[in-house]
């Protein structure tokens, strides 16, 4: 797989210079993969938040870079601004963020920055709304009238509607009721496997992306604590646990079987992996699993 | 019972109703958890218990008094405290201590009094060093926290929570949920929780589960956490734990739904492998 | 960032400036401010920019950051400068060229009023916001006007929405910061472009925060209304004000060193005579 955004040495400072300096990203380096699902994780305050601005140049680093398709960021002007299209960024709580008359003008926002024609911006405003399972009859209402699950999914497609090739999302199920998480990641899993774009879930809790990522960054105090894929991840419970971050209710278990002697292993994060693991030691007779 | 409801009807557009017809009745020093998805008139129920909104039907009795009883308004609302979900929308002033000291300010409790009221808020939930900080610097979870002293200065027997810990991380979260935990357990504080994490249920003495306006389910967690069916058509899930045991149980392994944690379900997992092997 | 700005900060601290009463602390300043336009020659400057030195050490604030709090006003100073240079008429010509026409007379004014706001911000700082929280420097204002509740002045109310602006400031700014990364997320631009196009390209970030701002204000009056608020009838307080032995042995070495400095600038003027 090649390698879609790459950050190489990045280092932000806020304020530098005042009594409220504070560095919010230490040389820090890696890469994103076209077409993954990548979960970035870490406590409030690891980062998480200043490293994915500038993923799609709302930030420029103090040092170091960033690149996309192996092209830095800032390279030139045009160029900045082509990236803040291709790499779309879904803030925290983003229906805060909603402002049109119509469901239809706010998600035609992005498009209409990106100065397509009227043809292609009502094509995409119909492709974003039904891709995060919005009715047609929604468009011309007022984002305001509608409710909270709603509106975070106007709010996402706006983002979606640009077409990104990598999608960034702080946090995009928090305050959701259990219904609406659901709904929400599943639509996300189904634009990464639509259109093979990119997916960067920006997260502090685990529960919920664990079974959905390909492979995660741990960030902890502006640095990156370590990379792999879940079962790498969570087979280090305790690094995590101590990095402030809580850990599937799976590997949690996993991790007390093991202390008590019983050979579960350690790489185990889904419910189903440990009935799966249990199941066996149980029909087994407990000697393999 | 502190909380008492009696057909309670509420609604916000007329032929509309958000509440059909609740009959609650909630005991004192109880530790209940409200659950349902969004509109299922959780909030709505909440905001009867300190007098926010006032029922278009039926009654609502805090330590026996009628809610609807202008008279004895801040009674009500002294008796049964709120906190909101979005620590910066319900903090009014500009340090810490003069925060918690904002609602027996209104009382008109006096110094020394309030002085040791608001001290002791504080150090019950864990911010005294914090007590000349700034709010908006403090975290989420601190933030909450100082929301919680707040209200525990005004000296309620009830403490009513709409989603605390929605816009918290998980460090935040259980701070906050500790805290509560603490003051229903040492302080004998009637607690209602409302929120979306059914793990954080699992810490109640009680779940009440409401769907459409009315009570879908009431029992214990271990009691309501055994309906994952009924659960998963209300639009909710069950904790993890009690996931694994209903998946060990389909498969036809010994399962227990009573343990909800994960101390517990480790526990009976560990007993059931070792007494196969014996 | 928007964050960064330190203007109207207030840095804990347990000096004596600290704990003055902020009565005190307010009628000093008003006091400070009226002795400062009242003065113009060099010896009342110099007793009142000493004693406000003396202030400042004493405040241990540090002077990097009261200069720091004149980097916002240096354009008003510089303007302040040149239009005093330029535009006073009157006094010995030091320097002409063409219509330019600079007098004596016009760069001892633009120093003096120059020094004066300087003195001024400083003096406000120092004894005010740096020093004083705003929630008390709100418990003063109201204590001080509160005479004016007699003509029906809603004092209490007044001050309990200067506790609120303060409290929501940091919160909105950095709500304002945020809808702004996500706009600019969608592609909006708010560099380019001439004057109405930039106005243009403030809704979509004015609209959110102004829904969110009545969304605050709605839930936090809810939650006061929930914490009994019932305005400020019968409403007690933590932080009880009371004048110290200390404050009124500083209430008196103010008033005589502003005497003093009021006196010094009758008897000796050095010569120079002002309108």
């Amino acid at each position: 797989m090649d390698n879609i955004i790459e950050v190489l040495n990045l280092t932000h400072t806020y304020g530098a210079d005042t009594p409220f300096e504070h560095t919010a990203i230490e040389d820090m380096s890696f890469e994103i993969k076209q077409g993954e699902i990548l979960g970035l994780i870490g406590h409030t305050g690891s980062g998480k938040s200043t490293l994915i601005q500038h993923l799609n140049g709302l930030l420029k680093p103090d040092s170091g870079m960033v690149k996309f398709c192996g092209r830095d960021i800032w390279d030139d002007k045009q160029f900045t601004r082509e990236v803040r299209f291709s790499v779309g960024l879904v803030f925290q709580y983003p229906e805060y963020q909603l402002f049109e008359e119509t469901v239809e003008r706010d998600i035609a926002f992005g498009p209409t920055n990106m100065k397509l024609s009227e043809d292609e911006i009502r094509e995409r405003v119909l492709y974003a709304a039904r891709s995060v399972g919005l009715d047609d009859s929604i468009l011309l209402k007022s984002p305001f009238e509608l409710s909270g699950g709603q509106k975070r999914r106007v709010a996402l497609a706006g983002v979606i509607a640009m077409k990104p090739k990598v999608l960034i999302l702080d946090e995009p199920t928090a305050g959701l009721d259990p219904e609406g998480r659901e709904e929400i990641l599943n639509y996300i899993k189904n634009y990464n496997k639509e259109t093979g774009a990119t997916i960067v879930f920006v997260t502090h809790s685990m529960e919920d992306i664990a079974r959905v990522v390909d492979r995660i960054v741990v960030l902890e105090k502006s640095k990156i604590l370590m990379t792999g894929t879940p079962k790498e991840v969570f087979s280090r419970t305790e690094d995590l646990i101590r990095a402030g971050l809580t850990i599937p209710v799976a590997a949690e278990i996993a991790g007390k079987l093991a202390k008590k002697g019983i050979p579960v292993s350690p790489a185990i994060y889904t419910i189903e992996q440990l009935a799966d693991a249990i199941s066996t030691l149980y029909a087994g007779g407990g000697k393999n699993a | 019972m502190i909380l008492k409801t009696e057909n309670l009807e509420y609604s916000y557009t007329e032929g509309k109703p958000t509440l059909k017809g609740l009959n609650i009745e909630i005991p004192e020093g109880q530790y209940v958890a409200i659950l349902g998805h969004n509109g299922s008139g959780k909030s709505t129920l909440l905001k009867h218990f300190n007098a926010i909104l006032l029922p278009t039907g039926g009654k609502v009795y805090v330590s026996g008094m009628d809610t609807s009883n202008e008279e004895l308004l801040f009674e009500i609302r002294t008796r049964c405290g709120m906190v909101f979900q979005n620590p910066d929308n319900q903090i009014v002033a500009t340090i810490t201590e003069e925060d918690v000291a904002f609602g027996p300010e209104n009382l008109g409790v006096p110094n020394p009094e309030l002085r040791a009221r608001v001290d002791e808020a504080l150090k019950t939930v864990g911010m005294y060093e914090f007590r000349s900080h700034a709010p908006h610097m403090l975290s989420g979870g601190q933030k909450q926290r100082i929301a919680i002293a707040g209200i525990i200065a005004m000296r309620p027997s009830c403490i009513a929570l709409d989603e605390p810990t929605a816009m918290l991380d998980p460090i935040g979260r259980r701070d906050v949920l500790d805290t509560i935990a603490k003051l229903n357990r040492e302080e004998n504080i009637t607690v209602l929780l409302i929120t979306h994490h059914m793990e954080e249920a699992l810490f109640a003495d009680r779940v009440i589960v409401m769907d459409e306006g009315t009570v879908a389910l009431d029992g214990t967690p271990c009691e309501i956490f055994a309906q994952v069916e009924k659960m998963e058509s209300l639009g909710l899930t069950v904790p993890n734990t009690v996931k694994l045991m209903h998946t060990l149980q389909s498969r036809g392994l010994p399962a227990d739904l009573n343990a909800v944690t994960t101390d517990k379900a480790a526990d009976f997992i560990a007993r059931i492998l070792e007494d196969k092997i014996g | 960032m928007l964050k960064d700005i330190t203007l109207g900060q207030f840095f804990p601290g347990n000096s004596i400036i600290h704990k003055m009463d902020p009565r005190l602390k307010l009628v000093i300043t008003v006091l400070y401010i009226t002795a400062l336009f009242m003065c113009h020659g060099p010896v009342p400057y110099i007793i009142l920019g000493g004693i406000l030195i003396l202030a400042v050490a004493l405040s241990k604030v540090g002077f990097r950051q009261v200069t720091r709090g004149l980097k916002p006003i240096l354009i008003l100073l510089v303007i302040t400068t040149l239009f005093n240079v330029f535009y006073t008429n009157g006094g010995q010509v030091i320097f002409s060229w063409k219509f330019i026409t600079i007098t004596d007379y016009g760069v001892y004014n633009a120093f003096y009023m120059v020094l004066r706001i300087a003195l001024l911000i400083i003096a406000t700082f120092t004894l005010l916001t740096y020093t004083t929280s705003p929630i008390m420097l709100t418990d003063a204002l109201e204590s001080v006007l509160s005479p004016l509740k007699k003509i029906k002045v809603p004092v209490h109310e007044l001050a309990m929405m200067m506790t609120i602006a303060l409290r929501f400031i940091p919160t909105l700014l950095e709500e304002t910061d945020k809808i702004m990364s996500a706009q600019k997320s969608r592609g909006a631009d708010f560099e380019s472009g001439g004057l109405i196009r930039r106005a243009k390209a403030l809704i979509p970030i004015l609209i959110p925060l102004f829904i969110s701002a009545f969304r605050r204000a709605e839930e936090l009056a809810t939650a006061m209304e929930c914490r009994c608020y019932n305005g400020g009838e019968g409403r007690t307080k933590l932080r009880v004000m009371k004048f110290a032995m200390r404050d009124y042995v500083i209430l008196f070495v103010s008033l005589a060193v502003l005497a003093l400095a009021i006196y010094s600038d009758y008897t000796c003027t050095f010569g120079v005579i002002l309108p």
